[in-house]
Protein backbone atom coordinates (compact mmCIF):
# COMPACT_ATOMS: atom_id res chain seq x y z
CA UNK A 1 0.00 0.00 0.00
CA UNK A 2 1.15 3.19 -1.27
CA UNK A 3 1.82 6.46 2.04
CA UNK A 4 -0.84 8.41 0.62
CA UNK A 5 -3.46 5.60 0.64
CA UNK A 6 -2.69 5.26 4.32
CA UNK A 7 -2.74 8.92 4.63
CA UNK A 8 -5.94 9.44 2.68
CA UNK A 9 -7.59 6.09 4.54
CA UNK A 10 -6.82 7.38 7.82
CA UNK A 11 -8.53 10.67 6.99
CA UNK A 12 -11.51 9.08 5.53
CA UNK A 13 -11.78 6.73 8.32
CA UNK A 14 -11.71 9.83 11.15
CA UNK A 15 -15.29 11.86 12.32
CA UNK A 16 -13.06 15.14 12.62
CA UNK A 17 -12.72 15.66 8.94
CA UNK A 18 -16.60 15.22 8.56
CA UNK A 19 -16.99 17.76 11.59
CA UNK A 20 -13.98 20.06 9.96
CA UNK A 21 -15.63 19.77 6.58
CA UNK A 22 -19.63 20.97 8.20
CA UNK A 23 -17.61 23.67 10.19
CA UNK A 24 -15.71 25.06 7.25
CA UNK A 25 -18.95 25.15 5.00
CA UNK A 26 -21.07 26.73 7.83
CA UNK A 27 -18.35 29.67 7.54
CA UNK A 28 -17.91 29.82 4.20
CA UNK A 29 -21.96 30.42 4.68
CA UNK A 30 -21.75 33.12 7.12
CA UNK A 31 -19.11 35.01 4.86
CA UNK A 32 -21.05 34.78 1.98
CA UNK A 33 -23.95 36.22 4.16
CA UNK A 34 -22.16 38.77 5.27
CA UNK A 35 -21.09 39.72 1.55
CA UNK A 36 -24.32 39.46 0.52
CA UNK A 37 -25.79 42.16 3.55
CA UNK A 38 -23.17 44.15 3.17
CA UNK A 39 -23.56 44.51 -0.87
CA UNK A 40 -27.33 45.58 0.05
CA UNK A 41 -26.05 47.82 3.20
CA UNK A 42 -23.65 49.83 0.36
CA UNK A 43 -26.44 50.30 -2.05
CA UNK A 44 -29.39 51.83 0.96
CA UNK A 45 -26.38 54.00 1.67
CA UNK A 46 -25.65 55.08 -1.52
CA UNK A 47 -29.63 56.17 -1.58
CA UNK A 48 -29.43 57.37 1.38
CA UNK A 49 -26.17 59.94 0.75
CA UNK A 50 -27.38 61.14 -2.03
CA UNK A 51 -23.79 59.67 -3.80
CA UNK A 52 -22.93 59.78 -7.79
CA UNK A 53 -22.93 56.64 -8.68
CA UNK A 54 -23.39 55.21 -12.23
CA UNK A 55 -24.99 52.30 -14.32
CA UNK A 56 -21.81 50.42 -13.28
CA UNK A 57 -22.37 50.34 -10.10
CA UNK A 58 -25.66 49.62 -9.68
CA UNK A 59 -25.24 46.01 -12.48
CA UNK A 60 -22.49 45.44 -9.93
CA UNK A 61 -24.82 45.73 -7.00
CA UNK A 62 -26.99 43.20 -8.18
CA UNK A 63 -24.16 40.58 -9.41
CA UNK A 64 -22.89 41.08 -5.70
CA UNK A 65 -25.96 40.20 -4.72
CA UNK A 66 -26.98 37.65 -6.58
CA UNK A 67 -23.40 35.98 -7.02
CA UNK A 68 -23.54 35.97 -3.25
CA UNK A 69 -26.64 34.11 -2.99
CA UNK A 70 -25.51 31.15 -5.04
CA UNK A 71 -23.09 30.74 -3.08
CA UNK A 72 -25.51 30.41 0.18
CA UNK A 73 -26.86 27.82 -1.92
CA UNK A 74 -24.43 26.00 -2.85
CA UNK A 75 -23.08 26.19 0.73
CA UNK A 76 -26.55 25.02 1.71
CA UNK A 77 -27.05 22.40 -0.62
CA UNK A 78 -23.27 21.31 0.64
CA UNK A 79 -24.18 20.71 4.31
CA UNK A 80 -27.93 19.46 3.68
CA UNK A 81 -28.16 17.82 0.22
CA UNK A 82 -32.09 16.82 -0.20
CA UNK A 83 -34.08 19.61 -1.08
CA UNK A 84 -31.24 21.66 -2.79
CA UNK A 85 -32.39 21.33 -6.48
CA UNK A 86 -35.94 23.85 -5.56
CA UNK A 87 -33.13 26.70 -4.18
CA UNK A 88 -30.75 25.83 -7.37
CA UNK A 89 -34.48 26.28 -9.40
CA UNK A 90 -35.22 29.66 -7.20
CA UNK A 91 -31.90 31.27 -7.75
CA UNK A 92 -32.22 30.74 -11.49
CA UNK A 93 -35.37 32.62 -11.26
CA UNK A 94 -34.15 35.56 -9.64
CA UNK A 95 -30.87 35.25 -12.20
CA UNK A 96 -33.73 35.52 -14.98
CA UNK A 97 -35.35 38.49 -13.89
CA UNK A 98 -32.39 39.83 -12.83
CA UNK A 99 -31.11 39.80 -16.46
CA UNK A 100 -34.77 40.89 -18.02
CA UNK A 101 -34.93 43.78 -15.55
CA UNK A 102 -32.10 44.95 -13.75
CA UNK A 103 -28.35 43.90 -15.81
CA UNK A 104 -29.49 45.99 -19.12
CA UNK A 105 -28.36 49.21 -19.83
CA UNK A 106 -30.40 52.22 -18.24
CA UNK A 107 -32.13 53.95 -20.29
CA UNK A 108 -31.18 57.99 -21.02
CA UNK A 109 -34.60 60.11 -19.92
CA UNK A 110 -35.33 63.40 -21.07
CA UNK A 111 -33.61 66.38 -19.50
CA UNK A 112 -35.87 67.33 -16.63
CA UNK A 113 -35.17 69.61 -13.56
CA UNK A 114 -37.74 67.35 -11.55
CA UNK A 115 -36.85 63.85 -12.89
CA UNK A 116 -35.36 61.32 -10.99
CA UNK A 117 -31.93 60.53 -12.21
CA UNK A 118 -32.54 57.05 -14.36
CA UNK A 119 -29.74 55.63 -12.11
CA UNK A 120 -30.71 56.14 -8.94
CA UNK A 121 -34.68 55.42 -10.04
CA UNK A 122 -32.66 52.06 -11.10
CA UNK A 123 -31.07 51.72 -8.02
CA UNK A 124 -34.59 51.93 -5.82
CA UNK A 125 -35.97 49.04 -7.86
CA UNK A 126 -33.08 47.07 -6.99
CA UNK A 127 -33.40 47.54 -3.69
CA UNK A 128 -36.51 47.47 -3.20
CA UNK A 129 -36.49 43.91 -4.88
CA UNK A 130 -33.98 42.76 -2.67
CA UNK A 131 -35.61 44.11 0.23
CA UNK A 132 -39.61 43.48 -0.77
CA UNK A 133 -40.29 41.88 -3.65
CA UNK A 134 -42.32 43.53 -6.08
CA UNK A 135 -45.50 42.56 -7.22
CA UNK A 136 -46.09 40.09 -4.53
CA UNK A 137 -43.35 38.14 -6.12
CA UNK A 138 -39.80 36.77 -3.60
CA UNK A 139 -37.64 39.32 -2.53
CA UNK A 140 -33.78 38.24 -2.07
CA UNK A 141 -34.06 38.58 1.59
CA UNK A 142 -36.86 36.30 1.86
CA UNK A 143 -35.12 33.71 -0.30
CA UNK A 144 -32.04 33.96 2.59
CA UNK A 145 -34.37 33.07 4.82
CA UNK A 146 -35.60 30.10 2.77
CA UNK A 147 -32.31 28.85 2.87
CA UNK A 148 -31.87 29.29 6.40
CA UNK A 149 -34.98 27.00 6.66
CA UNK A 150 -33.48 24.63 4.72
CA UNK A 151 -30.20 24.70 6.80
CA UNK A 152 -32.61 24.60 9.89
CA UNK A 153 -34.68 21.31 8.81
CA UNK A 154 -31.58 19.20 7.66
CA UNK A 155 -29.47 19.71 11.05
CA UNK A 156 -32.33 17.52 12.51
CA UNK A 157 -30.41 14.63 11.24
CA UNK A 158 -27.07 15.32 12.65
CA UNK A 159 -25.39 12.24 14.23
CA UNK A 160 -22.47 12.24 16.67
CA UNK A 161 -19.70 10.39 16.41
CA UNK A 162 -18.84 8.85 20.01
CA UNK A 163 -15.25 7.86 18.73
CA UNK A 164 -12.48 9.47 20.03
CA UNK A 165 -14.92 12.39 22.30
CA UNK A 166 -13.82 13.42 25.91
CA UNK A 167 -16.43 14.05 28.04
CA UNK A 168 -16.52 17.27 30.48
CA UNK A 169 -19.85 17.19 32.98
CA UNK A 170 -20.30 20.79 34.37
CA UNK A 171 -22.33 21.96 37.55
CA UNK A 172 -23.95 25.32 37.01
CA UNK A 173 -26.83 26.78 38.30
CA UNK A 174 -29.11 25.72 35.90
CA UNK A 175 -28.27 21.78 36.53
CA UNK A 176 -25.65 19.24 35.46
CA UNK A 177 -24.24 19.64 32.05
CA UNK A 178 -22.32 17.01 30.28
CA UNK A 179 -20.36 18.11 27.27
CA UNK A 180 -19.15 15.32 24.70
CA UNK A 181 -16.19 16.97 23.33
CA UNK A 182 -14.16 16.66 19.89
CA UNK A 183 -10.89 17.48 19.69
CA UNK A 184 -10.29 18.59 16.02
CA UNK A 185 -6.28 18.97 16.04
CA UNK A 186 -5.99 15.50 16.22
CA UNK A 187 -6.95 13.17 12.61
CA UNK A 188 -7.18 10.00 14.34
CA UNK A 189 -8.90 10.05 17.67
CA UNK A 190 -7.69 6.67 19.24
CA UNK A 191 -10.59 4.96 21.37
CA UNK A 192 -12.44 6.81 23.99
CA UNK A 193 -10.72 9.81 25.76
CA UNK A 194 -11.02 9.95 29.64
CA UNK A 195 -12.82 13.09 31.38
CA UNK A 196 -11.47 16.12 31.62
CA UNK A 197 -11.73 19.57 33.63
CA UNK A 198 -11.92 22.57 32.23
CA UNK A 199 -9.29 23.83 32.79
CA UNK A 200 -7.31 21.52 30.42
CA UNK A 201 -9.54 23.51 27.90
CA UNK A 202 -7.07 24.68 25.61
CA UNK A 203 -9.67 25.94 22.93
CA UNK A 204 -10.04 30.13 23.92
CA UNK A 205 -13.22 29.84 22.71
CA UNK A 206 -15.16 27.10 24.69
CA UNK A 207 -13.29 27.99 27.58
CA UNK A 208 -14.96 31.63 27.59
CA UNK A 209 -18.27 30.18 26.71
CA UNK A 210 -17.67 27.61 29.97
CA UNK A 211 -16.43 31.17 31.97
CA UNK A 212 -20.31 31.34 32.44
CA UNK A 213 -20.84 27.78 34.18
CA UNK A 214 -19.74 28.15 37.85
CA UNK A 215 -19.63 24.82 39.93
CA UNK A 216 -21.70 25.08 42.76
CA UNK A 217 -19.98 24.05 45.91
CA UNK A 218 -21.61 21.06 47.45
CA UNK A 219 -24.20 20.44 44.87
CA UNK A 220 -25.58 17.02 44.84
CA UNK A 221 -24.85 15.13 41.42
CA UNK A 222 -28.71 15.49 39.52
CA UNK A 223 -28.91 11.96 38.09
CA UNK A 224 -30.41 13.43 34.92
CA UNK A 225 -28.28 16.34 32.45
CA UNK A 226 -30.61 19.25 31.97
CA UNK A 227 -29.25 19.52 28.54
CA UNK A 228 -26.43 17.70 26.63
CA UNK A 229 -23.82 19.43 24.42
CA UNK A 230 -21.45 17.96 21.38
CA UNK A 231 -18.26 20.42 21.10
CA UNK A 232 -16.08 19.94 18.22
CA UNK A 233 -13.02 21.88 19.41
CA UNK A 234 -9.24 23.27 18.17
CA UNK A 235 -6.88 25.97 19.77
CA UNK A 236 -9.07 28.72 18.52
CA UNK A 237 -12.15 27.75 17.17
CA UNK A 238 -15.39 25.58 18.80
CA UNK A 239 -18.50 24.57 17.56
CA UNK A 240 -21.48 23.62 19.82
CA UNK A 241 -24.38 21.33 19.16
CA UNK A 242 -26.92 20.80 21.60
CA UNK A 243 -27.98 17.23 21.04
CA UNK A 244 -31.41 17.47 22.93
CA UNK A 245 -34.53 19.95 21.47
CA UNK A 246 -35.18 22.13 25.03
CA UNK A 247 -32.50 24.02 24.46
CA UNK A 248 -32.25 27.75 23.39
CA UNK A 249 -29.56 26.99 21.33
CA UNK A 250 -29.02 24.81 18.62
CA UNK A 251 -25.55 25.16 16.94
CA UNK A 252 -22.66 27.91 18.37
CA UNK A 253 -19.53 28.42 15.95
CA UNK A 254 -17.37 30.73 17.19
CA UNK A 255 -13.50 31.47 16.48
CA UNK A 256 -11.01 33.44 18.24
CA UNK A 257 -7.63 33.58 16.19
CA UNK A 258 -7.11 36.92 16.61
CA UNK A 259 -7.26 37.79 12.88
CA UNK A 260 -10.23 40.24 12.99
CA UNK A 261 -11.16 39.57 9.50
CA UNK A 262 -11.51 35.72 10.18
CA UNK A 263 -13.19 35.79 13.74
CA UNK A 264 -16.97 35.20 14.11
CA UNK A 265 -20.00 33.99 16.15
CA UNK A 266 -22.49 32.50 14.96
CA UNK A 267 -25.57 31.26 16.88
CA UNK A 268 -28.74 29.55 15.20
CA UNK A 269 -31.49 29.32 18.45
CA UNK A 270 -35.51 28.29 18.29
CA UNK A 271 -38.31 30.87 19.40
CA UNK A 272 -35.43 33.79 20.36
CA UNK A 273 -35.73 37.40 20.19
CA UNK A 274 -33.21 39.58 19.14
CA UNK A 275 -33.10 40.81 23.08
CA UNK A 276 -31.43 36.84 23.22
CA UNK A 277 -28.44 37.48 21.03
CA UNK A 278 -25.34 39.18 22.35
CA UNK A 279 -25.44 43.16 21.65
CA UNK A 280 -23.85 43.73 18.05
CA UNK A 281 -24.99 40.34 16.55
CA UNK A 282 -26.81 40.51 13.54
CA UNK A 283 -30.00 38.57 13.68
CA UNK A 284 -32.09 37.12 10.94
CA UNK A 285 -35.15 35.46 11.64
CA UNK A 286 -36.82 32.22 9.37
CA UNK A 287 -40.31 30.59 11.16
CA UNK A 288 -39.40 29.86 14.79
CA UNK A 289 -35.59 30.11 14.23
CA UNK A 290 -32.99 32.99 14.87
CA UNK A 291 -29.92 33.40 12.91
CA UNK A 292 -27.35 35.80 14.05
CA UNK A 293 -23.69 36.47 13.64
CA UNK A 294 -21.28 39.03 13.99
CA UNK A 295 -18.37 39.56 12.17
CA UNK A 296 -15.22 41.58 11.82
CA UNK A 297 -15.26 42.67 15.03
CA UNK A 298 -12.37 43.31 17.92
CA UNK A 299 -11.02 40.47 19.86
CA UNK A 300 -12.51 41.77 23.27
CA UNK A 301 -15.99 41.73 21.39
CA UNK A 302 -16.18 38.28 20.09
CA UNK A 303 -14.86 37.22 23.74
CA UNK A 304 -17.74 39.23 25.27
CA UNK A 305 -20.44 37.66 22.75
CA UNK A 306 -18.87 34.39 23.87
CA UNK A 307 -19.15 34.61 27.00
CA UNK A 308 -22.82 36.27 27.30
CA UNK A 309 -23.89 33.20 25.15
CA UNK A 310 -22.32 30.85 28.05
CA UNK A 311 -24.29 32.39 30.51
CA UNK A 312 -27.41 32.57 28.37
CA UNK A 313 -27.18 28.68 28.10
CA UNK A 314 -25.40 27.44 31.54
CA UNK A 315 -25.95 29.89 33.85
CA UNK B 1 -11.96 90.15 5.49
CA UNK B 2 -11.39 89.43 1.79
CA UNK B 3 -13.66 87.85 0.10
CA UNK B 4 -13.06 84.92 -1.64
CA UNK B 5 -13.13 84.81 -5.59
CA UNK B 6 -15.68 82.54 -6.90
CA UNK B 7 -13.87 79.59 -8.34
CA UNK B 8 -15.13 78.90 -12.37
CA UNK B 9 -15.39 75.13 -12.58
CA UNK B 10 -16.34 72.97 -15.78
CA UNK B 11 -18.02 69.74 -14.95
CA UNK B 12 -18.10 67.08 -18.19
CA UNK B 13 -19.29 64.12 -18.11
CA UNK B 14 -21.81 61.95 -20.80
CA UNK B 15 -23.98 60.75 -17.66
CA UNK B 16 -26.69 63.32 -17.09
CA UNK B 17 -26.97 62.49 -13.36
CA UNK B 18 -23.07 63.54 -12.65
CA UNK B 19 -23.79 67.43 -14.00
CA UNK B 20 -26.84 67.99 -12.38
CA UNK B 21 -25.76 67.05 -9.16
CA UNK B 22 -22.67 68.53 -8.53
CA UNK B 23 -24.22 71.76 -10.16
CA UNK B 24 -26.36 71.86 -7.60
CA UNK B 25 -23.96 70.74 -4.07
CA UNK B 26 -21.13 73.16 -5.82
CA UNK B 27 -22.73 75.89 -6.44
CA UNK B 28 -23.73 76.23 -3.10
CA UNK B 29 -20.82 77.84 -2.04
CA UNK B 30 -21.26 80.44 -4.72
CA UNK B 31 -18.49 78.89 -7.18
CA UNK B 32 -19.61 79.27 -10.64
CA UNK B 33 -20.48 75.59 -12.53
CA UNK B 34 -20.18 75.20 -15.88
CA UNK B 35 -21.88 71.18 -17.23
CA UNK B 36 -21.26 69.68 -19.79
CA UNK B 37 -22.35 66.34 -21.64
CA UNK B 38 -20.29 66.73 -24.93
CA UNK B 39 -16.73 66.83 -24.46
CA UNK B 40 -16.03 68.53 -27.58
CA UNK B 41 -18.26 71.29 -26.54
CA UNK B 42 -17.07 71.85 -23.93
CA UNK B 43 -13.42 71.82 -25.15
CA UNK B 44 -14.30 74.60 -27.44
CA UNK B 45 -16.38 76.34 -24.36
CA UNK B 46 -12.91 76.17 -22.50
CA UNK B 47 -10.61 77.18 -25.34
CA UNK B 48 -12.59 80.54 -25.67
CA UNK B 49 -12.74 81.19 -21.40
CA UNK B 50 -10.74 79.15 -19.34
CA UNK B 51 -11.50 77.62 -16.20
CA UNK B 52 -10.11 77.57 -12.98
CA UNK B 53 -10.96 73.63 -12.49
CA UNK B 54 -12.19 70.83 -14.87
CA UNK B 55 -13.79 67.76 -13.68
CA UNK B 56 -13.79 65.15 -16.41
CA UNK B 57 -14.73 61.78 -16.77
CA UNK B 58 -12.47 59.49 -17.84
CA UNK B 59 -14.42 57.09 -20.53
CA UNK B 60 -16.58 58.96 -22.50
CA UNK B 61 -17.91 58.05 -25.98
CA UNK B 62 -17.29 61.20 -27.71
CA UNK B 63 -13.15 61.82 -26.11
CA UNK B 64 -12.13 60.45 -23.63
CA UNK B 65 -10.88 62.28 -20.24
CA UNK B 66 -7.19 61.99 -21.27
CA UNK B 67 -7.05 64.22 -24.22
CA UNK B 68 -9.91 66.39 -22.92
CA UNK B 69 -6.92 66.74 -19.85
CA UNK B 70 -4.41 67.35 -22.71
CA UNK B 71 -6.45 70.10 -24.20
CA UNK B 72 -7.00 71.78 -21.20
CA UNK B 73 -3.69 71.89 -20.27
CA UNK B 74 -2.37 72.69 -23.84
CA UNK B 75 -4.57 75.89 -23.02
CA UNK B 76 -4.17 77.02 -19.20
CA UNK B 77 -1.25 75.29 -17.58
CA UNK B 78 -2.87 76.81 -14.50
CA UNK B 79 -6.01 74.90 -14.78
CA UNK B 80 -6.28 71.81 -12.18
CA UNK B 81 -8.08 69.05 -14.10
CA UNK B 82 -9.70 66.66 -11.64
CA UNK B 83 -10.08 63.09 -13.13
CA UNK B 84 -13.94 60.81 -12.58
CA UNK B 85 -13.10 57.10 -12.79
CA UNK B 86 -15.67 54.75 -13.19
CA UNK B 87 -15.92 51.26 -11.31
CA UNK B 88 -13.39 49.63 -12.29
CA UNK B 89 -10.73 52.22 -14.11
CA UNK B 90 -8.40 53.40 -11.14
CA UNK B 91 -6.06 52.01 -13.49
CA UNK B 92 -6.78 54.82 -16.34
CA UNK B 93 -6.98 57.44 -13.25
CA UNK B 94 -2.86 56.51 -12.24
CA UNK B 95 -2.42 57.07 -16.28
CA UNK B 96 -4.25 60.84 -15.85
CA UNK B 97 -1.88 61.84 -12.88
CA UNK B 98 1.10 60.85 -14.64
CA UNK B 99 0.04 63.06 -17.74
CA UNK B 100 -0.59 65.99 -15.31
CA UNK B 101 -4.23 65.25 -13.40
CA UNK B 102 -4.49 67.04 -9.98
CA UNK B 103 -6.14 63.73 -8.42
CA UNK B 104 -8.83 61.71 -9.41
CA UNK B 105 -11.95 60.59 -7.47
CA UNK B 106 -13.72 56.93 -8.16
CA UNK B 107 -17.80 56.59 -8.76
CA UNK B 108 -19.58 56.16 -6.30
CA UNK B 109 -19.01 59.55 -4.67
CA UNK B 110 -20.26 62.26 -2.30
CA UNK B 111 -20.43 65.76 -3.77
CA UNK B 112 -18.36 66.89 -0.61
CA UNK B 113 -15.64 64.42 -1.38
CA UNK B 114 -15.00 66.35 -4.52
CA UNK B 115 -15.77 69.86 -3.17
CA UNK B 116 -12.87 68.75 -0.88
CA UNK B 117 -10.45 68.23 -3.69
CA UNK B 118 -11.22 71.07 -5.36
CA UNK B 119 -10.61 73.20 -2.26
CA UNK B 120 -7.17 71.68 -2.34
CA UNK B 121 -6.96 72.42 -6.13
CA UNK B 122 -7.44 76.35 -5.18
CA UNK B 123 -5.39 76.44 -2.18
CA UNK B 124 -2.17 75.22 -4.89
CA UNK B 125 -3.02 77.62 -7.49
Amino acid sequence: MRITELIFRERKNSPCVTWKLRVTRMKKFLENARAFFSAVDDGREKLANEYIIDEKYVISLVERVLESTGMMVFDACVLVREGGDALYLALDGFWAKARREFLTPIPKAAESASAEEPEISRLKNVINWIETGENGGESLLSFFRVIVRHLVNGLGSVGFPSEGVSELVLYSKAGRETLHLMDLDRPSPRGRAKSVSPSDMACRPLGLILLACESVPGAADPPNPSREWFAATDSDHVSLFAKKAASPFLWISGTLSGHSDADFVFALGKDMGREDFPEGFRVERSGAWSFGWIYDVAPEKIEESLSELGKTIFA
Amino acid sequence: MEAKNPLRIMVIDDENIVGNRLKTALSKDGDLVETYVSPREAVKRFSADPFDIVVTDIRMDEMDGIEVMEAVLKRSEKTKVIIITGYATVEAAREALSKGAFDFIAKPFKPGDLRAIIERAAKES
